[in-house]
């Protein structure tokens, strides 16, 4: 695993900013960190990063406790923090061996590279770069330390359709070129199915979903039927979200075993439907036989 | 690490040099002019004589003149060399972390594969660095030109500061206590606010509290009959070797009781002083040789006599080698506790 959390919670004084999250990160994996804004996706990718101590709980990288002082450990991730705070009166080129020599892996050619390909001058001024380009210099920074993991916090929020398709290329590209693992937080969804093959959600501050993509995708349909036909849902799948027209009743389920298909009609929903359905967290209903049972115990 | 720090500090760095560059030139040139034109007043054939006199022609009167125009800059530079310390040591001191940790950099730099540790001790030490290399001219400066104009009263309040190497361990003293509100407060501004805050409680309350119990003052008993010998109590002048070395500090000048031991404070002098008084004024005082007389009855009859005391001006660098340890020290605790905070940071 490349990372692990065990019941790790985050206070901000009174607020808290995530709570007994415990969660398994396989290696080598593009993961998205969902979630609305609040939910506690900075607060998880900060303390993974090393930026933040947990209150309660514990955090290893690499199988490695992660803290403020584990140097080493820090050498061997990258982190993109959502601000992007790069020093504003420096060239992108000063920037650059501001890596060169706090980062002894430093990969030189990879970052000039990088930049190059996407035509941003190495004697321009931090400042006077567009937020895409910023973004990407501080993406160049993170991918040039050639860490094993890399953190991204909203790399492509604030951006215009075009970088944000850009941006989201170029992490795909170096993904595949780095081998490294890398843990993205966003709240835009579609991002996700676009580059990640694992998915975290968080809502509330809690984790409400930790699984591979492609499994995600596959336990989760949608069931509908006449409104009138009075069939209690499937056994074993748990009702995340019901949508209601005057003829039709259409169920979000999480199956937890095979169904059959007795006069539902079953169709994929997308990772977009699904996620919402975590997000919105209402209260959930499992079917244990043939009535739904309208316990709440969390569908993850 | 050397060169991050540099690149992070170097305009402001640049910026305070010119201005201290620009503080030392005007010390320079004006005290060479006062230091070429107080010679020659005291010279031949003037000889300190500030008007004009017959067979000198105008000369002197000019010199005076000259010298009194020059002078009105005097408490320019004071101010300038009081406030070129603290200035440089907050500014570097706020730049060096308030700064980062408001506009957040410090994610950018604490997520790379360095310690916090060497973060701070990169970016302290070559600050330190710097304002030792701004002040230690500027004290060397505004020490030449303090003799340069003749003045000899290095135990003032406006002198002492730029008489010596506390210039340098004040600036570094301010930069530390800088580094811990900014570490502390993590706002530019307020830290800004808080360190000249703390500068001048330091400014008021170090001189008149603390200076004086750097090193043990002299003490120096004299008989009331000394007074009688053309002898005087008034400080500075050199003509009273008898009773206080020139330019000395002067704590005060009382009487006590013979029998003090150690250094006898104020108050204790003021209960005795009062009775020695009453005593003396009870006595007829018609001629020179009356009061003498009832001064020296009443001094027998308490077992007083006149006592002054006073920090010599031999003593000066003992004291300035003292106040500057005790700042530098200071400032090295300040500095500790501001790497304690760093390392706790989450920003």
């Amino acid at each position: 695993m490349v990372i692990e959390t065990e019941a790790l919670t985050k206070r901000f004084r009174r607020r808290t900013a995530l709570s007994e999250c415990s969660l398994s990160v396989p290696r080598g994996r593009v993961v998205a960190l969902v979630g609305p804004n609040g939910s506690g996706k900075t607060t998880l990718l900060r303390l993974l990063a090393g930026l933040s101590r947990p209150t309660e709980g514990r955090i290893s990288v690499f199988g490695e406790e992660m803290s403020m002082s584990n140097t080493d450990l820090r050498s061997r991730v990258g982190y993109l923090d959502q601000d992007r705070p790069l020093y504003e009166r420096w060239r992108v080129r000063e920037i650059l061996e501001f890596g060169r020599r706090t980062n002894p892996a430093w990969d030189a050619d990879f970052a000039a590279q990088h930049l190059a390909r996407l035509d941003i001058d190495l004697e321009s001024l931090v400042k006077n770069l567009s937020g895409g380009q910023r973004a990407q210099v501080a993406l160049a920074v993170c991918f040039a330390k050639r860490p094993d993991l890399v953190l991204l916090d909203e790399p492509a929020s604030a951006l215009d359709p075009v970088a944000r398709q850009d941006l989201l290329q170029n992490i795909t590209e170096l993904f595949a070129d780095n081998e490294a693992s890398v843990l993205m937080a966003t709240h835009a969804i579609d991002d996700v199915s676009a580059i990640c093959d694992y998915v975290i959600i968080l809502s509330k501050s809690r984790v409400v979903l930790s699984e591979d993509l492609d499994y995600v995708l596959e336990s989760h349909r949608l069931l509908s039927r006449g409104v009138d036909d009075g069939v209690p849902v499937p056994r074993g799948a748990t009702v995340l979200d019901e949508r209601r027209t005057t003829r039709e009743i259409t169920y979000l389920v999480r199956l937890g075993m095979p169904m059959e298909r007795d006069g539902w009609r079953i169709e994929r929903p997308t990772f977009n439907e699904i996620a919402i359905a975590y997000l919105r967290d209402r209260p959930r209903t499992s079917s244990t036989s043939s009535a739904i049972n309208h316990d709440e115990s969390s569908a993850s | 690490m050397i060169w991050i720090a540099w690149r992070f500090q170097r305009t402001v760095v640049c910026t305070l040099a010119l201005l201290a560059l620009v503080i030392i030139g005007i010390t320079i040139v004006l005290g060479f002019a006062q230091h070429h034109d107080l010679a020659q007043l005291m010279g031949p054939p003037c000889r300190g004589l500030q008007v004009a006199t017959p067979g000198r022609g105008d000369l002197c009167g000019q010199l005076t003149v000259k010298l009194d125009n020059a002078a009105m800059f005097d408490p320019y530079i004071r101010v300038a060399g009081l406030v070129v310390a603290p200035l440089v040591g907050v500014m570097l001191g706020a730049l060096a972390l308030a700064s980062e940790v408001e506009r957040r950099t410090v994610r950018f730099a604490w997520t790379q594969s360095i310690s916090r540790t060497r973060w701070f001790a990169a970016k302290a030490g070559l600050g330190a660095f710097f304002i030792v290399i701004i002040l230690v001219p500027t004290a060397l400066v505004m020490s030449w030109w303090n003799g340069a104009i003749g003045n000899t009263d290095l135990f003032g309040r406006a002198t002492y500061g730029i008489a010596g190497w506390d210039l340098v361990a004040y600036g570094l003293f301010i930069f530390a206590v800088t580094l811990l509100l900014g570490a502390a407060i993590r706002h530019v501004g307020w830290t800004l606010a808080a360190s000249a805050v703390v500068f001048l409680v330091v400014a008021v309350t170090f001189p008149s509290s603390v200076r004086q119990h750097l090193v043990t003052p002299t003490v120096q008993w004299s008989q009331p009959s000394d007074k009688t010998q053309g002898n005087s109590l008034v400080y500075g002048e050199s003509e009273s070797p008898g009773f206080i070395p020139a330019n000395a500090w002067v704590f005060f000048s009382a009487i006590a009781p013979r029998s003090t031991v150690g250094v006898p404070t104020y108050s204790q002098t003021e209960v005795i002083s009062s009775k020695v008084y009453a005593c003396i004024n009870r006595y007829p005082h018609k001629t020179q040789s009356d009061t003498n007389h009832a001064t020296n009855k009443c001094y027998e009859k308490y077992g007083v006599e006149n006592v002054v005391v006073y920090i010599p001006s031999s003593q000066f660098w003992t004291l300035q080698l003292r106040e500057g340890l005790l700042y530098l020290s200071a400032g090295l605790v300040l500095a500790g506790g501001a790497l304690a905070l760093v390392r706790r940071i989450e920003p």
